[in-house]
């Protein structure tokens, strides 16, 4: 394996474990200001929604005050649906550079597994993939744009960012 | 047990409630669905949903599956989503377009009229052959379209689709009259299970009760985005509602229909302000402010509500069983709008309407904290009586301003007088007494 994806693939591994231990504001740092996070809908049952901007999203966030306006529902402890806060394990797999390191952006893919534990729905598994693209800035790399791909189509129960 | 007993009320005292084993009882659901949602008027779809010739949407009417279909003549009709031959589902996806419907099963076919017009090796095997004529589907008994809004109902002998609607149209209108294009269905959906009992969504669409305290938290949420220097297109709007600052209501419209509404504490950033002078022009100053100044909850019973406040949905609610319940979101928004205009209904439709979003997690725990609850039998009685002493019986001077001549009005949308019209409309077809 190549420098690039080892450190590529680390900060999947240290992105997902943030999530999981709950350190949210290290998480958010992960991101650039301008970041894209994108959870597309399915048109249909096989066709992935592929023009955010006019198309109705599960996610759509474009900068980091619409991601730490997420964070602070599900920290805040006021958030009905996550009092208490479910807990999760994201298992990150099959990461793969898409892009060499080109004008200090990387294009990365992966797949993506969650357990989610909640007093409320008990244990769900959702998975799906993620397209990256990263940005280097100074020493390390930033997400630029995170596109997350759940495969359920028919969503039992309710999702949060810490549970994809 | 008569559906009667299972709803306490008087004037004097000032008494409303419901048996919770409304919510819980299998009995209870299943004479819902025959009573209910396999007898009378139920909502199907948009029509910018089946646009073209062969375009087909499919649902469920009660247990039974149904699609609709555009027809070869522009008109739009609606069968039981079964082959003639032995009943195999005859539609691939939940919207697709077929000018044939091909089972899969055996490959017999249908025309979107619903005529058979091939059978397998037709020639051969029949006792006394096989007359194709006879091999139609089963229509939906009456399929009715107001203003775009396609409902269907499995009994012929039912009143008309716009009595039924009644003093809802008016409402129904203010969506409508948006554009003078029609309305349509923005690309992408979403649909959702819930461990509720399907009134559990009914009531909680229109429930202006609970926004200060579930949504107090999105309310902070979008607080903290906007202080954080945020404006992609999703222009504040939430506040006044969220925290009970500005004007409100409640109606009790009549055939178990209902609506809360909210004045916006800045109409100018809704979507749809870009059209105020060109809708000055076509309705009264009256109807236009209803339009672009107060956010509206609607929901028709049984199964669907039309949302237009901080984004524009259509949220429709399929019954599964006594705890569970399907719901599907759609953001319609008014044809021809700017792209800005709809950048920013759409984002406000993920920030609110979606299951992935900040708000509507929150509504779904607390009815399904409802939905446990409600198992509790000892504590047999839900409560519905804020508001019973201050209500107006008949419309106020709001729902005058549009002719909407509504059973009664309420002061303000944290009352619950609204639900005693629905739960009387309720009780009364669960027992067969009206269509």
């Amino acid at each position: 394996m190549s420098k690039l994806c080892d450190e590529v693939r680390d900060l999947l591994y240290l992105e997902a474990d943030l999530l999981d231990r709950q350190r949210w504001d290290d998480w958010l740092a992960l991101y650039t200001d301008d970041c894209v996070y994108w959870v597309p809908s399915w048109l249909s049952e096989d066709e992935l929604g592929d023009d955010p901007e006019m198309q109705v999203n599960m996610i759509y966030i474009v900068g980091k005050p619409g991601l730490a306006a997420r964070l602070h529902r599900i920290s805040s402890g006021q958030a009905y649906a996550e009092m208490p806060l479910s807990q999760t394990s994201h298992l990150v797999n099959t990461v793969r550079l898409l892009s060499d390191d080109q004008d200090d952006v990387v294009s990365a893919s992966a797949k993506w597994m969650t357990l989610s534990v909640d007093a409320r729905m008990g244990k769900q598994i959702r998975g799906g993939w993620y397209e990256y693209q990263l940005r280097r800035a100074g020493e390390g790399l930033s997400i630029a744009a995170k596109k997350i791909v759940l495969l359920e189509d028919v969503i039992d129960g309710a999702v949060d960012i810490h549970q994809i | 047990m008569s559906t009667r007993q299972l709803i306490m009320e008087s004037a004097d005292p000032a008494l409303f409630r419901v048996d919770r084993r409304i919510y819980t009882d299998p009995d209870v659901f299943e004479r819902e669905l025959k009573q209910i949602f396999e007898r009378g008027w139920v909502y199907l779809c948009h029509e910018s949903q089946v646009e073209a010739h062969g375009d087909y949407y499919a649902t469920f009417m009660g247990r039974q599956p149904v699609f609709v279909i555009r027809q070869s003549d522009g008109g739009i009709g609606a069968f039981i989503n079964a082959c003639s031959h032995r009943g195999a589902v005859l539609t691939p996806r939940r919207r697709g377009r077929a000018r044939t419907l091909v089972c899969r099963f055996h490959g017999w076919c249908y025309n979107t009229e619903g005529d058979c017009v091939r059978v397998k090796d037709e020639a051969e095997g029949w006792p006394d052959g096989l007359e194709k004529e006879n091999y139609g589907l089963t229509p939906v008994a009456r399929v009715g379209n107001y203003r775009g809004f396609i409902f269907g109902c499995l009994n012929g002998e039912v009143e008309d689709l716009e009595d039924n609607l009644g003093s809802a149209r008016p409402f129904i209108d203010l969506l409508c009259d948006q554009s003078p294009d029609g309305l349509e269905v923005v690309p992408g959906q979403q649909t959702y299970i819930i461990r509720g009992n399907w009134k559990m969504q009914a009531e909680n669409g229109v429930d202006g009760y609970h926004v200060s305290t579930v949504h107090r938290v999105f309310g902070q949420a979008m607080g903290k985005r906007e202080a954080l220097g945020d404006n992609a297109g999703k222009r504040p709007t939430e506040a006044g509602r969220i925290k009970g600052s500005v004007p409100t209501g409640c109606y009790d419209i009549g055939h178990g229909h209902n609506m809360i509404w909210a004045g916006r504490a800045s109409p100018k950033v809704a979507p749809l302000f870009e059209a105020e002078a060109d809708l000055l022009q076509l309705f009264s100053q009256e109807k236009v402010d209803w339009m672009l100044r107060r956010g509206r909850n609607l929901y028709l019973f049984p199964n669907v509500q039309l949302m237009d406040q901080s984004s524009t949905q259509i949220r429709v609610f399929r019954p599964i069983a006594p705890d569970r319940t399907e719901i599907r979101v759609y953001c319609i928004a008014p044809k021809g709008e700017s792209r800005t205009a709809r950048m920013a209904r759409l984002r406000k439709f993920e920030d609110f309407f979606m299951v992935t979003g900040m708000a509507t997690p929150d509504d779904l725990a607390a009815l399904e904290d409802c939905q446990i609850g409600a198992h509790g039998s000892q504590a047999r009685w839900s409560d519905m009586e804020r508001g019973m002493t201050t209500m107006t019986q008949g419309p106020d001077k709001l729902a005058k301003e549009i002719e909407a001549d509504v059973h009664s009005s309420a002061e303000r949308w944290d009352h619950e007088t609204l639900y005693h019209g629905y739960f009387r409309h309720w009780a009364a077809r669960m027992e067969g007494q009206v269509e």
